[in-house]
């Protein structure tokens, strides 16, 4: 696997101008962060009396109060969140690719057909089939348990994966399909050592966006999970908001930058996988 | 009916089958902050120390959460076995046959002899108790003590002896003594608990007993006109001001109005959300009716499901939260002023004087007040955001005060036809 | 090419010298490919039969029934369908919706386009920029963004002090105002540009180097590179993100949900078209009638996505097409 060069930017000013934009757009994208990380240590009385950036008093007591705030720790929802979210990635990845290699490239009857099946399963709302869900489940006994999350990642449900897939698989040459036939390499090799290789940034970017989106999902696991102790991290976020009493804004921010830092930590970690290129030149070879 | 079933079985003293590993696993769902998820908490745990054979899970989930997660369970027969209920969903659950026929168990297994009748009332539907008032609240007026000091403009001593029109006066004094950029009032035009009072003092309620309109145009337009009046003269905060606040917080935590509108047992968190001092009102009158209009509410109830397997212990545990004494003291006020007068009793000792306020305001409107009887249909819930929507438009310059009526009006009626059906 | 083609020129003539022997492990080859296929497909149609169909059929149904999911749906054939266009609110979901769309993902895609680009042109600090242009989306989702929305466009917000140091007063809430409020969720759709911008950004790392490469010995510049070479070749990418983008601008729920507390105001000027679903379905138990508005979404939305199928032939460009 080869990193590409990238093309070198022989004029410094040029450089230095889109690095000022960069920056300045840099700032947009983080001040509500910012101004989050701020609020979160701020004693709770002032948050929303006294909205300015920098806290005229300092503390951690939303850190600690909040930890603790719903009887089971934070703890144990990360741990949840991390558990549901790792499992829909490994679910994802491994199925979608499958399903996307199929759609791609392999001989399949009806294939349109199938495809248009596929794309159409995203087209419906959520909120539409989540009570229909719900009976299903509730019939196989999957009701409190991460089973209704999981599950359906094993399954290829998440159908902007596939699609997502298939676009990449589909910048892939035909040669690189006929050199593999010349040299006897069957679908399943084919699938495995060249493919999935050169897809890299797919996966890569399935794998980020699967987590994010699963580590973020409240009314799916809202509705799946009853028993506080496997709650998830948007539960119990949500919680800190109370619409007929006090909403503890301290606490929420506290805890939602908590939460923020795993995934962008993951993200850190997985986006070189992103980014790194693969040559074709594997395709002379 | 399944219930009619589950009643034979109560008069005969049976308990329900008890699974053989001895323990009776109960759900209790419920809504409200994470103050009230703690002493839920500590509640559920008092209750399984003397009992070690039940196990109760107890649910927090957020108020807006609440309903769709509780109506996609019912869906799948997974009802929780106890639940907190709301005065606008009472109706329809009981409708539905959903939540358990409690009357059956008192007095034998639950204690009510001193629970305040008036508060009781709320419900039961056809005079059958389908869930208990946790605590009794009602649609208050909050008012920032600090800011009313500083505008040198104190409210009438006796608490419900101002009128909607004195309201006017007090709420332009304090805007002009506390300067540009802070009103006296909140804005309550889109509210419809206030509306609701403004309706009762005529003496007539939102809804009829057959869940029509109770109220005429004439009623809306008047308060709509009211409000207007009183953005005009600058007394109450302005639409762009008041919208922004809506969503994230109140603007009387944020310093812009010294009074606003809120349910009574809220004091506290409120109370904790800013360093000024904040008392609490009765709403004002009309001019020359009697009726106040306010009234003694039920802030949430605890029902049971009319499908849970283990009625005996769900109402057993109902009747810990209701009059055990360790259960009264945990819980406190939290939920509102309990029900039971030796609760109210066990409690006073250790309230602060803005708890007293709070108790006090209660059982003065359990006195005074006309109670409400009627509860609220299946549509309530449309016909609250209609009017916030209609009052929208008013704000907004896209409708003039009788269109908003006519259309108020209207689609009320649109609205609870089409649940009746 | 040349190795194809020359393939392809030999099979007809090894065909005729021994046909029945051929065709047979030529028939065999055909099966063997076709249960290759089926087995990579196999996850997807068990998730598909026995998860996903079963629900959309069941919602397909509930879409003909007066449903209060508390009780048992009670069929009303089309009737639903026929009050939806009556439905002053639904009419107002459709526009805001469109609305949107419209606005929200060319921009979108813009800046994420925009900002792939610069970032792929291996400056220092590469690596960090891409994380924090990427922040927004982890945020937004969060039910913090209410405020945080608020203490930017509200009437105190830095937006108004930003405009006030350059002259601009009085400008008044930006989201309690129902002339602007959409517009303040269209920007908060484009600040969360880091999905598709990762995607571009990923497929801008497949394109070959060597491309480039020959485009500068044959003298191209810059603009002619990205013009003949870059979008050409991204153009699967690009096609994929516009519509997954209009999908999920049609589907938005979240930024509306958060942003209005749920209730689609000022005046339903935030009404998305999923929200007053959720509203009607979720909010009043009117689930028959939530489930009829989903159904037409999903008529409209896979008429433009077939339209774009269609009309990709003319501007999609696949390395892998015969």
């Amino acid at each position: 696997m080869k990193l590409y060069r990238v093309e070198p930017t022989p004029i410094r000013w040029q450089n230095l101008l889109l690095h000022l934009c960069l920056v300045a757009g840099a700032l947009l994208m983080l001040y509500p962060l910012i101004w989050m990380l701020a609020a979160s240590f701020k004693p709770e009385d002032l948050i929303l009396s006294d909205p300015g950036l920098w806290p005229k008093q300092f503390t951690l007591q939303n850190y600690i109060e909040g930890w603790t705030a719903l009887g089971v720790t934070f703890g144990t929802f990360f741990w949840n969140s991390f558990l549901v979210s790792t499992g829909s990635v490994i679910g994802n990845v491994l199925t979608c690719s499958m399903a996307a290699y199929a759609f791609a490239r392999l001989k399949v009857q009806l294939r349109t057909f199938w495809f248009a099946v596929m794309l159409c399963s995203i087209m419906l709302p959520y909120h539409a089939i989540v009570v229909p869900q719900f009976l299903l489940f509730k019939q196989l006994g999957w009701v409190n348990t991460y089973l209704p999350l999981i599950v359906p990642k094993f399954l290829a449900t998440d159908a902007f994966f596939i699609f997502l897939i298939v676009q990449f698989i589909r910048t892939l040459p035909r040669e690189l399909d006929e050199a593999a036939k010349i040299d006897g390499c069957g679908s399943i090799q084919f699938f495995w050592r060249i493919i999935i290789p050169l897809i890299l940034p797919a996966l890569a970017a399935t794998a980020i966006f699967t987590f994010i989106w699963a580590w973020s999902d409240f009314f799916g696991q809202l509705i799946f999970l009853n028993d506080p102790k496997i709650y998830t991290l948007p539960i119990a976020l949500r919680t800190f908001l109370d619409g007929t009493g006090t909403s503890h804004y301290g606490q929420l921010f506290a805890m939602s930058i908590f939460s923020l830092v795993p995934i962008f930590i993951l993200f850190l970690v997985c986006q070189r996988l992103l980014i790194q290129g693969i040559s074709t030149s594997g395709l002379k070879g | 009916m399944s219930i009619g079933a589950l009643n034979l079985a109560a008069c005969s003293g049976d308990t329900a089958t008890i699974p053989t590993n001895g323990t009776v696993p109960l759900q209790f769902t419920y809504w409200g902050s994470t103050v009230r998820a703690q002493l839920t908490n500590n509640v559920v745990q008092l209750y399984q120390k003397g009992r070690p054979h039940t196990q109760i899970s107890a649910q927090l989930i957020d108020f807006a959460s609440y309903w769709p997660k509780l109506a996609t369970q019912v869906s799948g027969g997974g009802a929780p076995d106890l639940l907190q209920m709301d005065m606008r969903y009472v109706d329809l659950y009981v409708k539905k046959g959903l939540l358990l026929n409690l009357s059956r168990f008192t007095p034998q297994s639950i204690d009510l002899h001193d629970f305040n009748p008036v508060l009781l009332s709320q419900g039961k539907v056809k005079n059958t108790i389908y869930g208990i008032p946790l605590g009794a609240n009602f649609s208050g007026i909050f008012y920032d003590q600090t800011m009313l000091e500083k505008a040198n403009v104190p409210l009438p001593a006796q608490v419900h002896d101002w009128t909607w029109d004195q309201y006017v006066e007090y709420s332009l004094a304090i805007a002009r003594a506390l300067g540009p950029g802070v009103y006296g009032s909140d804005d309550a035009s889109g509210n419809i608990l206030f509306l609701e009072i403004f309706v009762r003092q005529r003496g007539k309620e939102l809804y009829t007993s057959d869940g029509r309109r109770g109220f005429a145009k004439q009623d809306i337009q008047d308060w709509l006109t009211y409000w207007i009046n009183m953005r005009k003269i600058g007394a109450c905060i302005p639409p762009n001001i008041s919208g922004d606040l809506n969503n994230s917080t109140n603007p009387l935590i944020a310093g812009k109005v010294a009074i606003t509108f809120q349910p009574s047992n809220t004091i506290k968190s409120y109370q904790s959300s800013t360093p000024h001092t904040i008392g609490m009102y009765i709403a004002p009158t009309t001019a020359g009716l009697k009726d106040p209009g306010t009234y003694l509410k039920a802030s949430q109830l605890v029902s049971a499901s009319a499908t849970t397997k283990y009625y005996s212990e769900a109402v057993s545990f109902i009747n810990f939260l209701l009059n055990d004494t360790s259960a009264i003291k945990v819980l406190g006020i939290e939920r509102g002023i309990p029900g039971s007068a030796r609760a109210q009793n066990l409690l006073k000792p250790a309230l602060s004087a803005s708890d007293l306020t709070q108790l006090n305001l209660v059982d003065q409107i359990s006195a005074m007040s006309r109670p409400k009887v009627v509860l609220d249909p299946p549509g309530a819930g449309e016909v609250e955001s209609l009017l916030a929507f209609v009052n929208q438009g008013l704000l907004y310059g896209k409708l003039t005060i009788a269109e908003a009526a006519e259309n108020f009006v209207t689609q009320t009626d649109k609205i609870l036809e089409r649940v009746i059906a | 090419m040349s190795i194809v083609q020359a393939q392809s020129d030999q099979a007809p003539v090894r065909a005729e010298k021994s046909l029945p022997k051929k065709r047979k492990s030529a028939a065999r080859q055909n099966v063997k490919e076709y249960l290759v296929g089926y087995l990579f497909l196999l996850p997807w149609f068990i998730g598909l039969f026995a998860l996903t169909l079963g629900p959309i059929v069941g919602s397909l149904y509930l879409s003909f029934t007066s449903y209060d999911i508390l009780s048992a749906p009670q069929w009303i054939g089309i009737r639903n369908f026929i009050d939806m266009f009556f439905d002053m609110h639904f009419l107002n979901a459709i526009y805001v919706t469109i609305l949107y769309v419209v606005l929200s993902v060319p921009l979108k895609l813009a800046v994420a386009l925009l900002i792939a680009v610069a970032l792929n042109r291996g400056l220092r600090g590469l690596a960090l920029y891409r994380s924090i242009y990427y922040i927004p989306s982890l945020v937004g989702g969060s039910v913090a963004i209410a405020i945080l929305w608020q203490q930017i466009f509200g009437g105190d917000g830095i937006v108004n002090q930003g405009l006030s140091l350059i002259g601009i007063h009085g400008m008044g809430s930006w989201i309690a105002n129902p002339d602007t409020a959409i517009y303040t969720l269209v920007i908060l759709s484009a600040w969360q540009f880091g999905s598709p911008m990762l995607i571009f950004l990923a497929g801008l790392r497949q394109i070959s180097q060597e491309m480039y490469e020959a485009a500068s010995i044959d003298g191209a510049g810059r603009a002619s590179k990205f013009f003949r070479i870059t979008l050409p070749l991204l153009s699967p990418v690009i096609f994929f993100n516009l519509i997954m983008q209009v999908i999920a601008a049609f589907q938005a729920f979240t930024p509306a949900f958060i942003v209005s507390s749920g209730n689609g105001g000022p005046y339903d000027s935030t009404l998305f078209y999923t929200l007053y679903i959720y509203q009607q379905g979720f909010g009043y138990y009117h689930m028959g009638y939530a489930s009829a508005m989903a159904w037409a979404l999903l008529m409209v939305i896979a008429l433009f996505t077939a339209i774009s199928f269609l009309s990709s032939r003319y501007w999609v460009f696949y390395q892998d097409e015969r």
